[in-house]
């Protein structure tokens, strides 16, 4: 479905002659990029909705979005499976925003903070085989990520302290859940070490 | 419908623009958003300002 509407939409730039044909592969990519992503946030924004909490919802993403991008981490090879489990993950995550909320679980949430950023010190970036990176990207997108989650979680302290923990909460786990994705790639290279 | 024809022209370089961008940020991060990474098509280094 969305590969189809990324075909259409670049024959459509094709054909107004805003793009070259050589150009076509890239501008699919773009499209197929920018819908595969929409979808799943739009599902939160909606889902945030729902459960009274748009604001919430946004806070999350928001740090969660700058922080994936640079740190990578576990991908589905097939769309359909990643599509249904970002849905679930990214519902999941927000009750339990919900749930922290509700019960006041703030010293549980900070603990998780701590270890997430510790985690994300130690394992980001991590590549994938669709986006291999070179020795450079690797430190670009390391310093990314300790500049980056160390802006959020400063955010996040502050927050804290000012007892504003209704924000506080979704900006901690827009840290947890990039290190929390890292983990299936922690597993697979231990069980790899393992067999070979 | 002419109207309509001519205000979707008009909003092309917009689209271009946005999708060129999309690239530029791919090319200069590790992976997408969600748990799926599609393959990367070669010419996309071409955007990368991490030589």
């Amino acid at each position: 479905m969305i590969e189809k509407l990324s075909k259409k939409a670049v024959a459509w730039l094709l054909n107004a002659g805003a793009i070259s044909a050589d150009d076509c592969e890239l501008y699919e990519y773009a499209v197929y990029s920018v819908l595969f992503t929409l979808t799943p946030l739009s599902w939160v924004f909606i889902i945030g909705l729902i459960l009274g909490m748009p604001l919430q919802g946004v806070l999350f993403l928001l740090p969660f979005l700058f922080i994936r991008k640079f740190s990578g981490g576990f991908h589905f090879k097939s769309p359909a499976a990643c599509f249904v489990t970002s849905i679930t993950v990214l519902t999941l995550f927000l009750l339990m925003i919900r749930y922290v909320l509700f019960q006041q679980l703030y010293i549980v949430c900070s603990v998780a903070v701590v270890i997430s950023i510790v985690s994300l010190f130690l394992l980001s970036p991590i590549d994938s085989e669709a986006r291999r990176l070179s020795l450079k990207e690797e430190k670009v997108f390391r310093k990314a990520v300790i500049i980056i989650s160390l802006l959020v979680f400063s955010i996040y302290v502050l927050l804290m302290v000012l007892n504003c923990y209704y924000y506080a909460v979704p900006i901690g786990a827009g840290l947890i859940l990039p290190a929390f994705l890292q983990l299936p790639c922690l597993f697979i290279k231990i069980f790899r070490l393992q067999n070979a | 419908m002419k109207t309509l024809k001519s205000t979707i022209n008009k909003i092309i370089p917009a689209v271009t623009a946005c999708l060129t961008f999309v690239l530029f940020v791919s090319a200069n991060s590790n992976s997408s958003l969600m748990i799926h990474q599609p393959k990367a098509p070669k010419g996309i280094e071409r955007f990368s300002k991490i030589k």
